[in-house]
């Protein structure tokens, strides 16, 4: 085993222990909390848990990163708000009888760095008003939006920011246009 | 006081869950569908799950309802991206006027 993982393969998981141990701790008050504290649950339990901290779940390899308290407080209420707003949006095009949606695919340019942030941002487009993200390219995002409204793109300049500042990265300068595919 | 405040936010969850089940039925392609279901589904479930949190007896059924919703929310936006980005892989472009 020692031979099959060598020497580099053995540090690397010792130095994963931590954050391993932490991962499990995690998942299994997940389940604790899902399962009401059912005994019998963690038959399935134990190896679901096991096998999600081994796969490591979350935003991706992209390197570690971290949340900066503030930054989440600043975020939450500007992420409900337009949470609020994408669904009233939807429901009004949906239930409205003459109201019909107007799509068009826009390239948005990110500039938060590759990694965690930007796969935070690519889910986060799908919960905001109008846009839905399609792909995520070296360059930035595919976004289809449902109104073809600039308002809607103004709104991810917006929640760009307030991840940068939920990452604790450097606020980023004002983006450049998107760009009509 | 707060079974009434609960129920009005079940209510109101039905309401948006109605309305992107309405919009599934109603948008033209998978795109638009996915926009009715990512959105109005995700703030619908939130208020049902505030909603029966002020029914919940004890703290811990609450915690669990506030997780289900979180759970739901990464689950459904992530999915939301994968189906779009496999629609646009398998060739399917967006509707459009």
């Amino acid at each position: 085993m020692t031979q099959l993982l060598g020497s580099t393969g053995i540090r690397r998981m010792m130095a994963d222990l931590p954050a391993l141990g932490a991962r499990l701790a995690l998942l299994a008050a997940i389940w604790w909390v899902l399962t009401g504290g059912s005994l019998s649950a963690w038959v399935w339990g134990v190896p679901a848990v096991l096998i999600a901290a081994c796969l490591r779940p979350g935003l991706g390899s992209g390197g570690a990163w971290r949340w900066s308290l503030m930054g989440l407080l600043r975020f939450v209420p500007v992420f409900a708000w337009y949470n609020v707003r994408g669904a009233l949006d939807v429901a009004v095009l949906a239930l409205h009888p003459r109201r019909r949606p107007d799509p068009v695919l826009l390239g948005f340019p990110l500039r938060l760095p590759p990694g965690p942030s930007r796969v935070f941002m690519t889910n986060l487009i799908n919960l905001l008003p109008g846009t839905l993200s399609t792909n995520l390219t070296a360059q930035g995002i595919e976004i289809h939006v449902l109104a073809g409204s600039d308002a809607n793109i103004r709104i991810l300049t917006i929640l760009e920011r307030r991840v940068a500042d939920l990452f604790a990265l450097p606020p980023a300068p004002d983006a450049p246009w998107a760009a009509k595919r | 006081m707060s079974a009434l405040a609960g129920v009005v936010l079940i209510v109101m969850g039905l309401l948006f869950f109605l309305s992107g089940t309405v919009g599934l039925l109603r948008f033209p392609d998978v795109f638009t569908r996915l926009h009715a279901i990512s959105k109005a589904d995700t703030l619908a479930l939130g208020l049902v799950c505030a909603g029966l949190a002020l029914h919940a007896d004890y703290g811990a059924l609450q915690l669990k309802l506030l997780l289900i919703w979180l759970l739901v929310i990464v689950s459904g936006a992530t999915c939301s991206s994968l189906i779009a980005r496999a629609a646009l892989a398998h060739g399917i472009r967006p509707w459009q006027r």
